[in-house]
């Protein structure tokens, strides 16, 4: 076999067939959801293909670069994700009703704030996970929370889209858990944080977010908030154990085909759809930790553990919100909810993910290496 | 400092907190759907709308321009409804038809949805309810119908709504078909937050526009405008606020809730115009001045000159100063050239040749060619062709220069509010572009406008404006300014079609706005 073409050796095959499955899992539900109600969700399962089809390219490539090294490109989608996020702020984007949220690149339209989610764990991993050990100083440590994880999430929060905001600093945290300079990049961003959000309060909150916590906590008091979710239990109930058509094909639940992609899948497929998703992503994120656990770089251990984290994060957040758990909030289901920007992104940071895997478990061992922390390249822990 | 292992060591730990937040979110799953007991039975009637409430648009005084009301409509599940027996003979005669006729729809449509009917009048909604229990399989969901109570007054700057198209759909803004979704105005414009500001957010009620339009004025522009193919255009000088904005004749937005025009029709009020003459003299001017020209500078060369402005070709040409009230329109240009001054940036300066930036999309920018720079004044009709502009850009242009050289953005929009009335957002004066005026100047153009005007004599009605607004006249247009001594209006009427129709409309209309303020200041 040529040099030239990315080498399958050391492929993780729980990994990439469990992200196919959900892909598949993704477009079924949009396939279901337009075959019932073909008004609101028609065409969508093609346009979600293309999307996949765009994504898996993507996510090939990404899976090439981090086979051969150290995937530091990705690096790179930070600055683009921001970039974009900036233009968006600046006017660039199309604005309606003052949100600025989203790109439009000839028949795409992509969403910055979906890309900045790997960018975050990207950014986290070269900044903290790349640095010598010699220019860990506090004053770096501080501009890296800062540059990597706090403004990006201030400049989303600013779009507005308080929501993703809030998603990125919590997976900017996850991914500090897993830097080498954890114990003080954490507290960090804990002050930087929790200091305007004690100070401002409930003002940071838009109004219908203020109601639908208020909907969450007093359902009764407030059934238009809480319609949505009464929605979304029913649906889940009417599901059973085998799962049914009947309820989507006469009901309507806002939100089927995004946020409530899991309620539509487990009332169309029961509890045994809903448990097969959860097992699948379940698996795709504790691939991801356990690349993170075989990594022998602390770059490659931070990006692995981060994309775990961000996966994990988006779909715990998801489900608790689908099963009434929590207050509804604009989560994503990773691979499954309709959306090309969420699921471009997942692809790429999974591509990633499996390209690091192959390389850390097809790395040579010469004989008498002292282990994994050979492998940490020029700067030796002391 | 962490060292490796007690990272990846971290990282094992992650599997096993992985674990147990799966376990927890699949016994929830495994409450929710073995534990918990269905709905007892599944209701016919949908009790709460399927999709957010359209928020309300208000003038600025809470007069409603666009607001809901409730309509049904009815869907059906052929399969569920064909297990009841009888079930579809039942809704045949509720419905008025053959159950043959619904037989033929629901064919091949499975557990497919079909929809009946839109907008059930209240009987059907009434007997579909009553018959509830016998009818599985069909319910009723309650949509909004969007009523504007001006009709056609408003039509022009609320617009209307209109089915999404498969262009539109799917969107980032959520569309889907079967949606209906803002045509022109502020409908259109501002269609994200008054569906709910978020695809994120469906269960979000639809924010309510407050607008600075005052409808009392734009009744009044309507009704001057009776009779005319024109558009009006009213701002505040002092902040850019859109008072009033219209066009005659306009569509009324109630005729297009069953149907989907191509476009609104209504915006001539925006429309790019040829436009030339004695209108933008006044502006010229006070760009003269800016750009240094003393007001005693005079043109020397020779100009055309009309033999209906005689007192221009006195004394070897007319002084910059008496530009204005000597009706001396030409010469403002000629002194604009001879000075050097590149014309064409100091009109964009003002606002024309692009957006004004107001609040509506697809605003067009209209052009300032550079013919209209041409130096050749024994040729200046030809020259000033090049010209384009909107009523709202020559609006923008006045306020500049009266309210002392700011270039403020048009709005109309002035608050987002939630549904139950508490504030989301407040839009404040935008400034565009300032111009350094000479102080005085503003005052100074605005008493020449009114001289021009206290001059002119040749109505009776203009006798009585000079005191309360000042006036520009040329052919299609009128501008008037009011009242001289703190102007808190600045009104544009386009109206090419017929001749001077544009000249009693905007008498008609600053009189009315003069009765308006007194009555409710």
């Amino acid at each position: 076999m040529s040099d030239s073409l990315p080498s399958l050796r050391g492929l993780d095959p729980w990994l990439l067939g469990a992200t196919a499955a959900l892909v598949a899992v993704g477009v079924a539900n949009l396939h279901t959801l337009g075959d019932l109600q073909p008004a609101r969700y028609g065409g969508l399962a093609v346009r979600q293909c293309v999307w996949a089809a765009i994504g898996g390219v993507a996510g090939l490539a990404s899976f090439v670069a981090a086979r051969r090294d150290r995937h530091r490109a990705l690096g790179w989608v930070h600055v683009a994700a921001f970039g974009a996020v900036l233009l968006t702020l600046a006017g660039f984007a199309e604005s309606v009703g003052g949100v600025r949220r989203w790109l439009r690149f000839g028949p795409l339209v992509v969403q910055p704030s979906e890309f900045l989610k790997l960018g975050v764990v990207a950014a986290v991993a070269r900044w903290f996970g790349d640095a010598p050990i010699g220019t860990r100083t506090l004053g770096r440590a501080l501009l890296g929370v800062v540059l990597c994880v706090v403004l990006p999430a201030a400049l989303v929060a600013a779009q507005p889209d308080l929501g993703t905001g809030v998603v990125l600093l919590l997976v900017g945290a996850a991914s500090l858990a897993f830097a080498p300079e954890a114990g003080r990049s954490i507290p960090m961003l804990v002050a930087i944080v929790a200091t305007p959000a004690l100070l401002l309060g409930r003002t940071l909150l838009h109004g219908y977010q203020l109601a639908r916590i208020r909907a969450f906590l007093d359902p009764d008091a407030h059934p238009g908030g809480a319609w949505q979710l009464s929605q979304a239990l029913d649906a889940m109930t009417a599901g059973r154990a085998l799962g049914t058509r009947a309820w989507l094909s006469s009901h309507l639940l806002p939100g089927a085909h995004t946020d409530f992609a899991l309620v539509a899948w487990g009332s169309a497929h029961g509890l045994l759809g809903t448990l097969l998703v959860l097992a699948l992503q379940a698996v795709v994120a504790q691939r991801a930790f356990d690349t993170a656990s075989r990594a022998g770089d602390r770059y490659d251990l931070c990006l692995a553990a981060g994309v775990g984290s961000l996966l994990a994060l988006q779909v715990t957040v998801n489900a608790a919100m689908a099963f009434g758990m929590v207050p509804v909030v604009g989560v994503p289901l990773p691979l499954v909810s309709y959306g090309g920007s969420n699921l471009a992104t997942t692809l790429i940071a999974l591509g990633a993910v499996l390209g690091a895997r192959a390389r850390i478990v097809t790395a040579p061992t010469p004989a008498g290496a002292p282990g994994p922390e050979r492998l940490y390249r020029g700067t030796p822990e002391a | 400092m962490e060292d490796p292992s007690t990272l990846r060591a971290r990282a094992r730990a992650s599997t096993v907190a992985l674990a147990v937040v799966a376990a927890a979110l699949a016994a929830r799953a495994t409450q929710l759907q073995v534990a918990r007991r269905p709905s007892s039975a599944t209701p016919a009637v949908h009790g709460l709308p399927a999709r957010p409430t359209r928020g309300r648009i208000v003038d600025a005084r809470g007069a409603v321009l666009a607001d809901n009301v409730a309509r049904w409509e009815l869907d059906v599940s052929p399969a569920r409804l064909r297990q009841r027996r009888g079930g579809v003979a039942r809704l045949a005669r509720v419905l008025g038809v053959t159950e043959g006729s619904l037989d033929a729809l629901f064919e091949g449509r499975g557990q497919r949805v079909v929809r009946v009917r839109r907008h059930l009048d209240a009987a059907v909604v009434d007997a579909v309810r009553r018959d509830a229990r016998e009818l599985p399989g069909v319910w009723l969901t309650p949509v909004e119908m969007r009523r504007y109570p001006q009709g056609a007054i408003t039509g022009a700057v609320v617009g209307g709504m209109r089915d999404v198209a498969r262009d539109d759909a799917p969107g980032p803004y959520g569309y889907r078909l079967g949606d209906r979704i803002g045509l022109g105005g502020i409908e259109r414009s501002w269609d994200l937050t008054l569906r709910g500001n978020s695809t994120l957010a469906p269960t979000h009620q639809g924010m309510t526009l407050v607008t600075h339009l005052d409808l009392r004025l734009q009744r009044a522009a309507w009704e001057a405008l009776d009779g005319v193919r024109g558009a009006a255009v009213a701002l505040d000088p002092r902040d850019g606020r859109v008072l009033a904005y219209l066009e005659r004749p306009s569509p009324d937005p109630n005729a297009w809730e069953h149907g989907s025009p191509a476009r609104v029709g209504g915006d001539r009020a925006s429309i790019d115009v040829l436009w030339s003459g004695w209108v933008i003299a006044p502006v010229l001017v006070a760009l003269a001045r800016a750009h240094g020209v003393s007001l005693d500078a005079r043109l020397h060369g020779r100009f055309y000159v009309s033999p209906h402005h005689p007192r221009c070709a006195t004394r070897g040409g007319p002084r910059l100063g008496d530009v204005v009230a000597d009706d001396c329109w030409m010469a403002a240009h000629a002194l604009l050239t001879s000075a050097w001054m590149d014309v064409t940036a100091s009109l964009r300066r003002v606002g024309f040749g692009r957006p004004t930036g107001i609040d509506l999309r697809d605003e067009p920018s209209g052009a300032v060619n550079p013919p209209f720079g041409y130096p050749n004044l024994y040729d200046y009709p030809t020259a000033t062709g090049g010209l384009h502009a909107t009523p709202l850009q020559v609006a923008v242009a006045y306020s500049a220069i009266i309210n002392g050289g700011t270039v403020y953005q048009p709005r109309i929009v002035h608050e987002v509010r939630y549904p139950d009335g508490s504030l989301e957002s407040r839009a404040s004066p935008v400034v565009a572009d300032r111009v350094d005026l000479p102080t005085g100047e503003s005052q100074r153009t605005l008493d020449s406008l009114a001289r021009w005007a206290d001059a002119r004599g040749t109505a009776p009605a203009y006798a009585a404006l000079p005191p309360m607004g000042a006036l520009a006249e040329e052919d299609a247009w009128f501008v008037a300014v009011a009242p001289v001594a703190a102007p808190r209006l600045v009104l544009v009427v386009h109206a090419p079609d017929p001749p001077r129709g544009a000249e009693a409309a905007a008498l008609r209309i600053v009189r009315a706005w003069h009765r308006l303020s007194s009555e409710h200041p």
